[in-house]
């Protein structure tokens, strides 16, 4: 058989991964630092996986998800219950930015550096958000700078507000949110460092958790599916294992009668042909939209008998 | 009886590699054959194209029918209308053309360059179903006669282009002795319709003949290619190839 080429798969690749990160990127302002980083180098350890494991393995579709919570992180949090699932995830998100980037044979300290940043950044962002809240004014918008580390310490250090969680390991290794308060004595550079070594922690191993478990737990409340481009393929929570023969209601409000049977499906594009009782086609849709609508509520699994 | 015991096919390129089973290809040529499903299927790109959208095409095809023809028992719905072997095929050969117009849309060579004539015959419970768009012929030998299943019309229509390309499946009961045959307009052209019928009443029990024949009548004709077409015959008791 004559040989593939591989030229087309390689710049099929890169188009896949640019078109998503330039869809992770447009969600919100994310600083120099974090562009850089997502399309220097995590778009390497995306190429890679795309190359060797291909658009429709498991390991594609889970990185995809690091990816998307990866930028979901780095926004402004809102609220007690986010900025407590930002610091849940961060373990997870870390370990696996640390694997992925293990992929691409990064040195140890170029490594570093890289979750030297992430540390700030997130230290950034649950600072930001608590200004926000008690406050109620956004006096530090988040905005690229060139010199953001400087100016960002700078920043921190003259607000009265302080960080007001404190991060500690037991002796089982396991990390946990030890107390979450407004009156926290730490300044803010001791809680950037403090998130640097436990960066740096999580990198080493020293923290263990169930990865995958809490991802998908962070995904499922923040709905991030909606943050990935709908273009590419999408495994979906809810469809990833929709077997033919599955019915969906597509209509949950119960003003017209929508439900299909699952007749047919395509696993390299995606495509699902839904019947009705009839056998005639009433809905033709893609995996990624079929999630979205049973994430949202709009359709939902049912049961028909025929 | 399996299928694969049941016919006997062998497939060939321009440049004359003949095969009986898998996916092989020539500059813009896809041709493949998977007799535990019954499927054949020609996939045929520009001249200056690369392989890519043809190879993604058959590669669809071959996995939509894989996953649905066998996955019957799942289902509540009887279908009325037409058989699941016509409907898994439609669905399929509609699939492929979403996807060639939306990756065209994307990338940077001309659309001249991505998109294809798609031709497929598979066999299911005792029939056969047939589909073909663009520049693909599709006959059935039996009984002396050469009968085309599926004829290009006038207008072009190429998968890749047109989002309302609904393509028709054509369904016949088969029998033994019967040959299908796909091939490219243009090579059909040159051998003449006559000469591929008198060829198949000839030689229908030695498919290697067949193949010499039409590369004797392409030479005699001045061009220095084989046919590309994919040849099936039916419940034969020996299998010559």
């Amino acid at each position: 058989m004559q040989k593939k080429n591989t030229e087309p798969d390689a710049r099929n690749a890169l188009l896949v991964v640019e078109r998503l990160l330039d869809k992770l990127v447009s969600k919100a302002d994310y600083s120099s630092h974090v562009i850089g980083f997502l399309h220097d180098t995590w778009k390497l350890v995306l190429c890679n996986i795309f190359l060797t494991k291909g658009e429709s393995s498991k390991h594609w579709k889970h990185l995809k998800k690091i990816s998307s919570m990866l930028c979901w992180s780095l926004q402004a949090k809102n609220g007690i219950e986010e900025k407590r699932m930002l610091v849940e995830a961060l373990p997870s998100l870390l370990h696996a930015l640390s694997r992925g980037l293990d992929l691409i044979q990064m040195e140890p300290e170029q490594k570093q550096e890289v979750f030297k940043m992430l540390a700030i950044e997130h230290a950034r962002i649950i600072r930001h958000s608590l200004e926000i809240e008690t406050t109620g004014i956004d006096k530090n918008p988040a905005s690229p700078d060139k010199n953001m580390l400087k100016a960002q310490l700078a920043n921190l250090e003259s607000n009265t507000c302080e960080i007001d969680y404190i991060l500690s390991e037991e002796a089982t290794g396991d990390i946990q949110v030890v107390d979450i308060n407004t009156s926290s004595t730490h300044s803010s550079s001791d809680v950037i460092q403090s998130m640097d070594d436990f960066s740096t922690n999580v990198q080493e191993g020293k923290i263990q958790f169930n990865d995958e478990e809490i991802i998908e737990l962070v995904m499922q409340q923040v709905s991030l599916a909606n943050e990935e481009p709908s273009e590419t393929t999408s495994d979906g929570e809810h469809t990833q294992n929709l077997a033919i023969g599955v019915w969906v209601n597509f209509d949950t409000s119960g003003t017209i009668n929508k439900v299909g049977e699952l007749f047919w499906k395509s696993r390299v594009t995606g495509k699902c042909v839904f019947l009705n009782e009839q056998g005639h086609k009433i809905v033709t849709i893609s995996e990624s939209d079929l999630d979205a609508e049973l994430k949202s509520g709009k359709a939902e699994l049912t049961k028909v008998r025929i | 009886m399996s299928l694969s015991s049941m016919m006997s096919v062998v497939a060939q390129l321009e440049n004359g590699n003949a095969f009986s089973q898998g996916t092989q290809h020539f500059g813009a040529q896809v041709l493949s054959v998977k007799q535990d499903l019954g499927l054949s299927i020609m996939a045929l790109g520009y001249d200056h194209a690369d392989d890519t959208p043809a190879n993604k095409a058959v590669e669809i095809l071959l996995d939509d029918i894989e996953l649905n023809l066998d996955s019957n028992e799942k289902r509540s719905v009887r279908l009325t209308n037409e058989s699941l072997a016509a409907l898994c095929l439609r669905e399929s050969v509609e699939n492929i053309n979403d996807y060639l117009i939306s990756s065209l849309n994307q990338e940077h060579p001309p659309k001249s360059e991505k998109i294809i004539g798609l031709a497929a015959i598979l066999l299911h419970d005792n029939q056969f179903y047939c589909i073909a768009t663009n520049d693909i012929y599709c006959f059935l030998f039996g009984g002396e006669e050469l009968i085309p299943l599926v004829a290009p019309s006038g207008d072009p229509n190429p998968i890749g282009v047109d989002p309302a390309l609904r393509p028709e499946v054509v369904s016949r009961e088969y029998s033994p002795g019967n040959v299908l045959l796909m091939i490219s307009v243009k090579d059909i052209t040159v051998l003449g319709l006559e000469f591929v019928r008198l060829t198949l009443s000839r030689f229908k029990d030695n498919m290697e003949m067949v193949l010499q024949q039409f590369s004797v009548r392409m030479r005699r004709n001045g061009l220095k290619h084989d046919p590309a077409l994919i040849l099936c015959c039916v419940q034969y008791a020996e299998k010559k190839y």
